[in-house]
């Protein structure tokens, strides 16, 4: 944190005092600009698929069915695999020349720049991202399930209830520890996104796909820009702060059952 | 007409209606079975082909790779030609084979989860059981560490590691990440449970302090090490941005790295991508099928109680 008052270069050992300007750089860098917009558009963006379909699987996979345990892997394989090896098999399948093209083209439709486009990169990365930490979540949400007490359902058709209404009335309300901690986790973690810019897009094409820690990287790694890379640090950490803060707030009050 | 005639013909159509209408509940059950395992085998292929297809393209020549894109076929994903040369040539790559990176990640990973293991267990031992003063500010200040992501001690930790000379070493690598706050406070919880009773007659017996830890508490607390084990390994194998920052040289490179480095190369070698990338996933991904139990354990302890 100290270094964020320094114009501190790696190819300069010599530190200079400059107060705040790292801070003030960042307030008025439009590229920082640019990457905390694209961050915060790509978390809301995964947040809310990755939530609903994480959901939806564990409904799916919460019934007594035969094969549950090879579903339940197939799904959760990808999180057990690494972001450069995902980043870098759907960097080929993204490609004009990869699968998903060849199918598109097949069903006849016509083929999607996807990465290279400005307007479908960070859409690309999403719906990546989506498909690699999805199984994950949906663990979260099963043992939520799992921890909801059978007999009120049966005392809720008993009482007449319908399936639409027991899932509406004890469902969702019970699981509320669980998506708390899914919506989260999976926000502080989109926030930090940083392997599949850096192997898929290098933040392009056009600046649309440059997010936040990729820029700091950037700015540290390439450009040897230590202090003005860690006033941007300073400013991520507050966010996750923000966060984790909400996080603790909104666990604090559990629904007893 | 004859009443009983009567009732019994209506005992008949009430009968016959009774199993119709159970025929058709059984019916539209299969038909709602058929579509959830439909739904089910769709999705299953979704998480799958891509792996399918790195596997299979991983044995192709690399002329073949895009050959059979459009239209799409079975000669899209199954090779033509079999063959094992990118795996060969992996082996025989200058400066260094693709074994070494595969040696580095190895040693690497499985150093941070033996150490992490030694060092976490017995500071969540001591936490659970041992009294001394500022315990509880203590533990608080360890857990408190984990809000912050590493994101932002990047920065920080790369400087340090300079000032210490470890640029490019193991010691970079290894040492950060040996001490893990959430392996303590979930160690800690896991101990916590194991009845006093047990070590204290344990020290009755004649066995020391750390006697009793080693021989009452470690062996029942396998599930609890097995899970961290898995998931520091795991965290340690797919670790990218720090070997990236603090080890890039070719010598100490790790396997995430080096598969990074042929992505980002002008030329692209993807045959030896694949090959390299097949390489870095099958193992992981075998020891969490054979350990499943234990690591979806681990995930749900992590996730519900962190």
């Amino acid at each position: 944190m100290r270094i964020s008052f320094f114009d501190y270069s790696l190819l300069n050992p010599e530190q200079i005092p400059v107060g705040l300007e790292n801070y003030e750089r960042a307030w008025t860098d439009p590229v920082f600009r640019i990457a905390l917009n694209n961050t915060l558009l790509y978390t809301v963006l995964l947040v809310i698929l990755q939530t609903g379909w994480a959901l939806g699987l564990a409904l799916l996979l919460k019934q007594r069915i035969r094969g549950l345990a090879f579903f339940r892997s197939a799904f959760f394989i990808p999180v057990v695999t690494s972001l450069v090896v995902i980043s870098t098999v759907w960097k080929l399948m993204y490609n004009s020349q990869g699968f998903i093209n060849g199918f598109l083209r097949t069903a006849g439709l016509s083929p999607q720049p996807f990465l290279s486009s400005p307007d479908q990169a960070l859409l690309s990365l999403v719906l990546m991202s989506m498909w690699k930490d999805v199984g994950f979540y949906m663990l979260i949400f099963l043992a939520g399930l799992q921890s909801i007490p059978l007999d009120l359902y049966e005392s809720a058709s008993i009482d007449g209830a319908s399936r639409l209404q027991s899932f509406g009335r004890i469902t969702l309300p019970l699981l509320r520890r669980a998506a708390v901690f899914v919506v989260v986790v999976g926000t502080i973690s989109a926030f930090k996104v940083f392997t599949p810019v850096y192997l898929m897009t290098d933040g392009g094409p056009a600046d649309s796909t440059m997010v936040i820690v990729f820029y700091i990287f950037r700015s540290a790694f390439r450009y040897f820009q230590m202090g003005y890379a860690s006033a941007m640090s300073v400013v991520l950490l507050g966010i996750v702060l923000v966060f984790t803060l909400v996080q603790f707030r909104l666990l604090r009050t559990t629904v007893e059952y | 007409m004859n009443p009983p005639n009567h009732a019994q013909a209506v005992a008949a159509r009430e009968r016959a209606g009774v199993q119709a209408s159970w025929r058709s509940q059984t019916l539209r059950r299969t038909a709602g079975q058929g579509l959830l395992y439909l739904t089910l085998f769709g999705l299953a292929f979704l998480f799958l082909i891509p792996y399918v297809w790195m596997i299979l393209s991983s044995v192709k020549p690399a002329i073949e790779i895009f050959k059979y894109v459009y239209p799409l076929s079975w000669r899209t994903f199954i090779p033509e030609t079999f063959t094992l040369d990118s795996y060969r040539e992996l082996f025989h790559l200058v400066p260094f084979p693709f074994s070494r990176y595969l040696l580095n990640s190895v040693f690497v990973s499985t150093s941070v989860t033996l150490l992490s293991l030694i060092v976490n267990a017995l500071a969540a031992y001591a936490f659970a059981r041992l009294e001394f003063p500022g315990r509880g500010i203590l533990f608080g200040i360890f857990l408190s560490t984990m809000i912050v992501p590493f994101e932002v001690l990047a920065i920080p930790l790369y400087m340090q590691v300079r000032l210490f000379g470890w640029v490019n070493t193991y010691q970079a690598l290894i040492i950060p990440w040996v001490a893990n706050p959430l392996g303590i406070f979930l160690l800690r919880q896991f101990f916590q449970e194991i009845p006093r009773d047990l070590e204290e007659a344990a020290r009755i017996d004649g066995c020391s302090y750390f006697g009793a830890f080693r021989r009452v508490v470690l062996p029942n607390s396998v599930p609890a090490l097995v899970a961290f084990a898995l998931i520091r390994f795991q965290a340690s194998w797919d670790a990218f941005i720090w070997p990236l920052i603090a080890a890039p040289s070719a010598e100490k490179r790790v396997i995430q790295v080096a598969i990074a480095s042929f992505v980002t190369e002008v030329q692209t070698r993807w045959d030896l991508t694949f090959a390299a990338s097949t390489m870095a996933t099958i193992p992981i991904i075998v020891v969490f099928l054979v350990l499943q139990r234990y690591y979806v354990q681990g995930v749900i302890m992590s996730g519900l109680k962190g």
